[in-house]
């Protein structure tokens, strides 16, 4: 019953979240500032978590928020949640942002077999034990080490796909299979998001 | 990069985990490729869940600087393809498909992880795709891409999509209005110093028609004329519609 609620609950946000990006897309500058209020903490705290700092998170929030009231007029809500949209966006400009900071031999040689771990471990960790960071912390758990660590270097480390492939000492095919098998398994865990 | 290879790729793209090169060939292969959308877009949810777990509270004063500078800046028009449902208010056919995927890779073009987004609304109308697609889709996805729209009098109106850097040209138009059959629709280059040459004929037709050009070079605009029989070397009088064209 509980479980049924929070779905109901959820997809009710995310109605309002898509009303409040096609509201902004027509200008409407307090939908904006509402919007911000909803979005803007998982795109600064999604940021600082690949960047590994807060200033440069700030500012990659900031430019997608801009993006954001730039190109809501393009969004679509018959495709989708706005908050995928938006996060869809704000994590291709953090990886970008990480991406161009570092060259990529230093990264491969960062993302140690060990580092993998530990990164596991630091997010596992460190996600707050709250609402539905609770379930994704369960479902992250749930999945296998061999299925998590390429997800997590992936989403929050940045790496390529090659940079994993080496920092684990897996063939390429198996990284690729790995993050299917991986996302797939967190959608089925966790239902569509907010 | 055979096709089973590519396809492979969907759980890799939605994690940002491709480099720019195989993220380039992935879009080129997921335009021609039905089931890759659903799939991005099931991992772009599951992804979505990764990202709302990271959320933090930001610096208070970051919501001030970034409603100042929205307030100071114009939003995009929609996509080509979101104008015409608007407007027309009825559902993609598959003879929207290149504009539907002019828009898509457009915006593919601009805003990174919308791709595949704007992809699916493509996929929905991808029975008409053909070979120009991937010359389409390399000019549309490239990073310099500029879209110049004008209304043609008496024909609708047409876009031009240019970029410099590939040197390649396209254009898009509907609604043009139909010619005797001596007559036909032609397309120029117009560079400095009142260097003009063909690029191209036009059928007259109301469908949406979308027209590789030659590359542009030194062209600044392109014109359209109305000409005799199966086209002239020179325009044979004043242009209908003109196109500035971005600077090389």
């Amino acid at each position: 019953m509980a479980k049924r609620q929070a779905s109901e609950a959820r997809h009710n946000g995310a109605a309002e979240t898509d009303r409040l990006l096609v509201s902004v897309a027509a200008g409407n500058k307090d939908a904006f500032s509402r919007l911000y209020d909803v979005a803007a903490g998982p795109i600064y705290g999604m940021a600082c978590r690949v960047l590994q700092d807060q200033g440069r998170a700030e500012e990659v929030a900031q430019e997608v928020m801009l993006e954001v009231w730039q190109s809501a007029p393009r969004y679509r809500p018959e495709n989708g949640h706005a908050m995928t949209w938006m996060m869809t966006i704000a994590h291709h400009r953090a990886v970008d942002s990480v991406r161009t900071l570092q060259r990529s031999a230093e990264r491969e040689r960062a993302a140690s077999q060990q580092e993998a771990a530990l990164a596991y471990d630091d997010v596992v960790e460190t996600v707050e034990s709250i609402g539905e960071r609770e379930q994704v912390r369960s479902c992250l758990k749930e999945l296998s080490a061999e299925l998590r660590q390429p997800v997590v270097l992936a989403y929050y480390q940045g790496l390529t796909q090659t940079e994993i492939a080496a920092a684990l000492s897996l063939p390429l095919g198996t990284v690729k299979s790995r993050l299917r098998r991986a996302l797939t398994h967190l959608r089925h865990c966790l239902g569509d998001p907010p | 990069m055979i096709t089973a290879d590519a396809h492979d790729l969907a759980g890799a793209f939605a994690v940002d985990a491709l480099t720019q090169e195989e993220r380039e060939r992935f879009l080129r292969h997921a335009a021609d490729c039905p089931d890759c959308a659903h799939e991005i877009a099931r991992h772009q949810q599951a992804a979505t869940w990764l990202g709302l777990a990271a959320a933090r509270t930001p610096p208070p004063d970051l919501k001030d600087r970034v409603l100042a500078e929205a307030a100071r800046t114009p939003q995009l028009p929609p996509t080509l393809a979101a104008r015409e449902g608007e407007h027309r208010g009825r559902r993609f056919t598959p003879r929207m498909l290149n504009l539907a995927l002019a828009a898509c890779l457009a915006a593919a073009a601009a805003f990174g992880g919308l791709a595949a987004w704007q992809h699916q609304e493509a996929q929905q109308t991808r029975q008409a795709a053909d070979s120009r697609t991937a010359d389409f889709a390399r000019l549309l996805s490239a990073p310099d891409t500029t879209f110049v729209r004008q209304d043609v009098p008496y024909g609708g109106s047409g876009t031009v999509a240019v970029s410099r850097h590939l040197d390649q040209a396209a254009y898009f138009c509907e609604d043009l209005a139909p010619l005797p059959p001596d007559r036909t629709y032609q397309l120029w280059y117009i560079a400095p110093g009142n260097h003009v040459r063909s690029a191209g004929l036009l059928t007259a037709r109301t469908a949406l028609q979308a027209v590789s050009l030659p590359p542009p070079g030194a062209a600044d605009s392109l014109a359209i004329t109305v000409e005799p029989g199966k086209g002239s070397a020179e325009p044979s009088g004043n242009p209908l519609a003109t196109w500035p064209l971005p600077a090389a």
